[in-house]
């Protein structure tokens, strides 16, 4: 075995949704890259008539983190095969039985997006392996130096970093506005077709509650807030309070970004049990803590325009109307982009069996009636019946009837349910 | 690599692009000060996020990757600073990894995952 190469990942897609037609769905994104590629994600669930909780896992942002899109393909062939099988999944120490992966494809959408930035990937791959942004030369002027937009600082989530830190915070790793920086932000936000493929999923996957974006290196499992230090106490003092611009990105200060004590408490059990989850595989030193930190050096790193961020974000702008639970995945604790593939496929076993785990987590806590009186199975046949799945995909005619439906609805009650918050 | 797609060219390797210098992995090592210093000097590439370490003695050492003419800016101006691999050169060493054509034959067979299915085989038959 070896990497996969660009064409790979999306050929491994179309495979996995033609073997497994009943509980997967292709899904081909609309926005192509600058160097003409299609890139496409898998829905994988068995569907029954209506949205499940969703978890989005999308990797090969940055360019050079090879293995990215190969764990990705990899835990969404694991959970295919295991539930068609009918059996757990065993990753090294940590298992996982049938029923589990069961509630997995039964209960939640989950929809893996292995490669994000196939041009980034083919240029790393081929010509400058320590390649991380997209190849879009848009800002370069010509100036073959300047090409590419770093996805990862390129979502609409304090994206004017020059107004919205404090002139302390640091330059490094918030953003840049010169081309030639490895962290250029593009001209605006979502001005890159990477990062607007994420958002078309939030907004064609309404039902998308958990998210989590695949880097390497390091052996961290990070969760929001990535611009300040969090604190449960004031919830006046956010992201969205331009009293607050020129005072974030800087620790032991008067600003800290409000997060609700129990959503605090949830991504920290999140990120701790998926963390267990990868320890138990064979022992590797995996840490959880809040993106803002450095712990190992008891530094800060304050970013803005990321896509766990801004996925947290939605739900405060009102563009969401579920919160999604965001994380960054930063594999390999051993510390390097270019892992031999011998030494990448026990990583891969490692956060395949964290991912799992996060799906566990995931899965929602309330059980209607119908599901505990076994009449799911009952369901399932009927609608399966009458919507073969191998015609109109796990859904049948509702998906594309809810868009319809959402598309007129959505317009109206929003600025309703706007207004019943701003109370 | 040879043409992945044998049809649009959109997988062609590029051909006479600018390809950036070599970077190399180098350690800074000093005060929590210095290393808070270093994060903030232009042009350093400290990876996804910085790494490093709390050495014993109290110091700290920073990873990051920079060019050979940026090092020796870095140690002109007063920093410990030890060069380590060139990280570029293991990168093009590795690219003999990476898979050549499409295994998947354009979706017409599906990938196996790493995970083991108790009681299946690895090709996913029973066992």
């Amino acid at each position: 075995m070896e990497f996969l190469n660009v064409v790979e990942i999306e050929s491994a897609l179309i495979g996995l949704a033609s073997e497994y037609p009943t509980i997967s769905q292709l899904i081909t994104l609309p926005f192509w890259t600058f160097e003409g590629r299609q890139t496409h994600a898998l829905l994988i669930g068995t569907g029954n008539g209506c949205p499940q909780t969703g978890v989005l896992l999308i990797g090969g942002t940055h360019a050079r983190e090879w293995g990215g899109p190969d764990i990705c393909i990899n835990f969404a062939a694991d959970l295919l095969e295991a539930y068609t099988a009918g059996t757990g999944l065993v990753y090294g120490g940590t298992a996982f039985t049938a029923a589990e992966i069961v509630s997995i494809i039964e209960r939640l959408d989950v929809i893996v997006y292995p490669c994000i930035n196939p041009d980034g990937s083919f240029y790393s791959h081929n010509v400058f392996d320590m390649w991380r942004k997209n190849r879009n030369p848009a800002s370069s002027g010509g100036d073959p130096k300047k090409i590419g937009v770093d996805v990862n600082r390129n979502y609409d989530f304090l994206w004017d970093y020059k107004t919205k830190f404090a002139k302390g915070a640091n330059p490094n790793s918030l953003a840049s506005d010169n081309p030639a920086d490895d962290l250029f932000h593009g001209k605006a936000p979502f001005s890159e077709p990477e990062s607007q493929n994420v958002r078309w999923l939030y907004e064609q996957y309404p039902q998308i509650c958990w998210f989590m974006d695949i880097h390497s290196y390091g052996g961290d499992f990070l969760y929001s807030w990535g611009d300040d230090v969090n604190q449960t106490t004031t919830p006046d003092m956010n992201f969205t309070n331009g009293a607050w611009d020129g005072k974030r990105g800087v620790d032991k200060d008067e600003y800290g970004e409000y997060i609700n004590g129990c959503d605090q408490a949830q991504v920290k059990a999140v990120a701790e049990a998926t963390v267990a989850a990868i320890k138990g595989v064979r022992g590797e030193p995996y840490t959880a803590y809040q993106s803002f930190f450095l712990p190992a050096l008891g530094l800060t790193y304050p970013t803005s325009g990321a896509s766990d961020d801004w996925s947290f974000s939605r739900y405060f702008t009102g563009s969401a109307s579920e919160k999604v639970r965001a994380f960054t995945m930063e594999f390999n604790a051993a510390g390097t982009f270019f892992p031999t593939w011998p030494e990448m496929v026990p990583i891969i076993k490692d956060v395949d069996a964290g991912l799992v785990r996060f799906c566990l987590e995931a899965l929602p806590t309330y059980t209607l009636p119908w599901w505990k009186c076994h009449l799911k199975d009952f369901y399932y046949d009927i609608w399966h019946r009458v919507f073969p799945p191998e015609l109109w995909g796990p859904y049948g005619p509702w998906e594309r009837f809810r868009r319809v439906v959402e598309a007129i609805v959505i317009p109206i009650i929003r600025p309703i349910i706007k207004t019943f918050r701003n109370r | 690599m040879a043409n992945q797609t044998g049809s649009d060219g959109a997988d062609q390797p590029p051909g006479n692009e600018y390809v950036p210098p070599d970077l190399y992995a180098a350690r800074i090592t000093g005060s929590r000060e210095t290393v808070a210093k270093v994060l903030q000097e232009p042009g350093l590439d400290f990876g996804c996020r910085p790494h490093g370490k709390l050495n014993p003695d109290g110091s700290s050492t920073l990873l990051v990757y920079a060019t050979e003419e940026r090092i020796a800016q870095l140690q002109s101006a007063g920093y410990q600073v030890e060069r380590g691999e060139n990280v570029s050169a293991i990168g093009r060493e590795r690219r003999s990894e990476i898979g050549k054509g499409d295994r998947f034959d354009r979706g017409r067979i599906a990938p196996r995952g790493l995970g083991e299915k108790p009681g299946r085989d690895r090709k996913g038959g029973p066992a």
